[in-house]
């Protein structure tokens, strides 16, 4: 059996420019990745690096790029719609029909992936009682918390059982306890075959649960491994080796020289 | 009302499905827009009940226009010919409407997270939005045609009123069809910014045309001409729609059978069809791809330093008293260059200014000689006083903005007087766009009345700022760009332009007053007034100022 074959998905020079001429702006530079089934990937990156930019692609979200990709076995750019019937997506910037009720955005999300009625009703109800809103099934958003609105875009993200599960920044704005819960969901849906891919800035969490970090800067993979594979002596964290191979290891010298200024 | 929708379309549920759409995913979509739009409030605090009462009002107003376009069909007895200015008539309408009010809507990519990641292909997404639209524009034609659709069952039947209705639904729907064929058609050749740039200058251009279509239209259309009129039908005629739908109106009216009106109306019906075709099931694919783009917040293009810019610069140190007014002036030069809501809701006053000097000036194309002749004996330079007074309409728009919540900004920064911020945005905007408009007025009031007309149309100006900053100063509690949009949309606007007008008549009888004193008194006044500026501008400055957030 072919490398390719068993990847869920395949990513072949991902190229993508924002803009035409002078203003062009050249966001991805080339991106080869294969990825597993069940894998969860930490995908990090300083700010501006690509991160939402290859999500938004692999979502289907953003067309216009250059190279191939196959999610599923499907290319994406001709078949993308077998391919969002098959994936989740919890974004990153909270975008939702707020003036809806819970019950009510999940029963329209769960309508555009074409389920059955009793089985959204029956999902909605297991993800309610699981992230304890319930209560707040019948109110309308717009009130919320954005930790409250964040549970909601995850319920909204796996409520089709999604193959793939692609998460930007999922756990902004979320407590203590909620966080640990969407720890275990994901490490669970791992465990039961589903693909994660996860992008975010909270080193320590990305390195408790992923089995693979991908790290991308300037549009370009710099690393992809297991943590403990990328490791060094002088990177004993995640952080740490973010630090190292993104170029800002000298942080300590660059706030001194920052004071400096300041104090004059 | 989303019952009734729902209903009419899922009337259309087997050619919806044939153009190869998901009706469930339609049915989906719809339901949940109309439904968020009764949810969603007018603005900021205001009932949402109060969402019906509004369009009880547009049905109002527009019904009030529709009587008054449906007296075409009392003036005029060929009711092909009536029919056909009818529909022109409900063509611009619609189009216009389209262009400069729902195009937003259309490309509206705030839930692209939420649609554009499910399994839903372009044409339903593009079918949503255009039904969703329809709706809105839907009241719009049928308030418009009501009374003509009464006055036509009436007079030529009950089949030739429900015919009548339909051709309004067809024209609602061809308009939409047109709309996007051309926005579809521009985004194949230009980029995404430019693409947005376009837009909004075609929706400027159209509302310097509906402004100047009201105001010509009725002085150039001779009514007894029209009366007149015959209408033959030529080779070209089955190129024009309203003479499509106007011929399916006449087909419900008893006469004498004409192959020709057959031909047109089957036109109407191909046309109708035939477009649904190419916009959704051809051109979709383009619509994706533009709200695809839409998506990304990173791709604006780097914003140079223009020659203009260092230009502007340069008198913000010499026009600015402090450096929180230039703090204002800086972020209004930069908010004026780069919000493109402003330059539609601003830049059309200024293509006013040469509408408002035809219809006032009346000039004799055939002999501008004579014109001008006339024109130099006259005081009418006053004239010219009042289009400088367009140049001010920016101010206006300056405390609006799309993200009132930035005003935090105000809240938490140690600023004592916010008013520096308003009169450094105040002098920006004088500078920016009262100053040139009022140039380029100045220099045929030169070339007509001579140089002796210089120091009058000075003091014009100094009065026009006295006036808008009084006005201002009367008005403008808050500080730019601070205030939702949709605040406007309350009942202050007419306030506004009443005192508008009157700040207007106001300035051009002072000037005509100081046109009674020599020269030298002139220069004399001209000095007071500037230093009742600023007063103003030092009153401004030191006010206090509401901040919502």
């Amino acid at each position: 059996m072919s490398t390719e074959k068993s990847s869920i998905i395949t990513i072949k020079e991902l190229k993508k420019t924002f803009g035409t001429g002078d203003k062009a702006n050249e966001v991805l530079k080339g991106i080869n990745l294969e990825i597993y089934p069940g894998q969860i990937i930490g995908y990090i990156g300083p700010n501006g690096a690509g991160k939402s930019t290859t999500v938004k692609i692999l979502t289907g979200i953003l067309t216009g790029f250059e190279g191939n990709i196959k999610v599923l076995g499907f290319d994406l750019k001709k078949d993308s719609l077998e391919i969002k019937k098959q994936i989740g997506y919890v974004p990153e910037n909270g975008a939702m029909y707020d003036l809806l009720t819970p019950n009510e955005y999940l029963s329209f999300i769960g309508n555009l992936y074409e389920m059955k009625e009793e089985l959204i009703k029956s999902r909605t109800e297991h993800l309610l009682s699981f992230f304890e809103m319930e209560k707040h099934a019948d109110q309308r958003m717009d009130t919320f918390s954005k930790g409250m609105k964040q549970k909601i875009l995850i319920m909204a993200g796996i409520i089709n059982n999604p193959k793939i599960l692609f998460l930007d920044e999922p756990l902004s704005g979320l407590d203590a306890n909620s966080v640990i819960l969407v720890k275990e969901i994901l490490i669970k849906m791992a465990k039961s075959g589903t693909t994660i891919f996860y992008c975010s800035h909270l080193m320590d969490i990305v390195e408790k649960i992923s089995d693979r970090i991908i790290l991308i800067n300037n549009g370009n993979v710099i690393a992809d491994g297991k943590f403990e594979d990328l490791k060094t002596e002088q990177s004993e964290s995640l952080e740490q080796l973010f630090a190292q191979l993104t170029g800002k290891e000298n942080t300590e010298e660059n706030t001194n020289s920052l004071f400096e200024v300041f104090e004059n | 009302m989303v019952k009734f929708v729902l209903f009419i379309v899922r009337l259309f549920k087997k050619p919806i499905e044939w153009w190869g759409i998901s009706f469930h995913h339609l049915e989906t979509i719809l339901k949940t827009k109309l439904e968020l739009d009764m949810r969603r409030p007018l603005s900021s605090g205001q009932a949402t009940g109060k969402k019906s009462r509004t369009i009880m009002t547009q049905i109002l107003v527009f019904g009030l226009i529709g009587i008054f376009t449906g007296l075409i069909f009392l003036n005029i007895d060929n009711l092909l010919l009536s029919t056909t200015f009818f529909f022109a008539f409900l063509f611009v309408m619609l189009i216009s409407s389209l262009i400069s009010e729902y195009t937003s809507v259309l490309f509206d990519s705030r839930d692209n997270d939420i649609l554009l990641v499910r399994p839903l292909c372009s044409r339903t997404l593009l079918l949503s939005r255009i039904i969703h639209i329809q709706y809105y524009t839907g009241i719009i034609a049928f308030s418009l045609s009501l009374f003509s659709i009464i006055f036509l069952a009436f007079k030529y039947g009950i089949l030739c009123g429900l015919l009548f209705l339909i051709a309004v639904g067809m024209c609602n729907w061809i308009s939409i069809l047109i709309t996007i064929f051309f926005y579809m058609i521009l985004s194949r050749f230009v980029s995404n910014e430019k693409f947005k740039d376009i837009i909004t200058y075609v929706q400027i251009f159209i509302a310097i045309a509906i402004f100047g279509g009201y105001q010509l239209v009725p002085r150039l259309v001779d009514i007894d001409a029209i009366n007149q009129m015959s209408m033959s039908i030529e080779w070209y005629s089955y190129l024009i729609p309203p003479i499509w739908l106007a011929a399916i109106v006449k087909l419900g009216y008893a006469g004498i059978f004409d192959p020709q009106i057959y031909l047109l109306a089957a036109m109407g019906l191909a046309g109708t069809i035939t477009g649904a075709v190419i916009v959704i099931r051809f051109l979709s694919k383009g619509y994706g791809h533009i709200l695809s783009e839409e998506s990304v917040e990173d791709s604006a293009p780097v914003e140079k330093k223009t020659f203009n810019e260092k230009i502007r610069h340069f008198f913000s140190g010499i026009i600015c008293k402090t450096r929180m007014e230039k703090s204002g002036w800086d972020l209004a030069m930069r908010f004026t260059k780069r919000d493109r809501k402003f330059k539609a809701a601003v830049y059309p006053s200024f293509g006013f200014v040469l509408i408002f000097a035809v219809v006032m000036l009346k000039p004799d194309l055939n002999n501008m000689q004579e014109t001008l002749d006339k024109l130099s004996d006259s005081s009418r330079y006053l004239f010219f006083v009042f289009l400088g007074y367009f140049g001010t309409t920016g101010i206006h728009q300056l405390p609006f903005t799309d993200k009132p919540e930035a005003s935090w900004i105000y809240k938490a920064l140690p600023v004592k007087q916010h008013g520096h911020i308003l009169s450094g945005a105040l002098k920006a905007i004088f500078f920016k766009l009262f100053l040139p408009i009022y140039i380029i007025v100045t220099i045929p009031a030169i070339y007509i009345w001579g140089i002796s007309v210089l120091p009058k149309m000075f003091i014009g100006a100094l009065l026009i700022i006295m006036i808008t900053l009084l006005l201002v100063y009367v008005s403008n509690k808050s500080i730019p760009f601070t205030q939702a949009r949709q605040m406007q949309q309350k009942g202050t606007n007419v306030l506004k332009m009443f005192l508008g007008i009157f700040a207007m008549g106001l300035a051009v009888g002072l000037v005509y007053l100081s046109s009674l004193l020599d020269n030298v008194y002139i220069v004399f006044c001209s000095g007071l007034v500037i230093i009742a500026n600023m007063l103003i501008f030092s009153s401004i400055r030191k006010r206090k100022y509401e901040i919502m957030i």
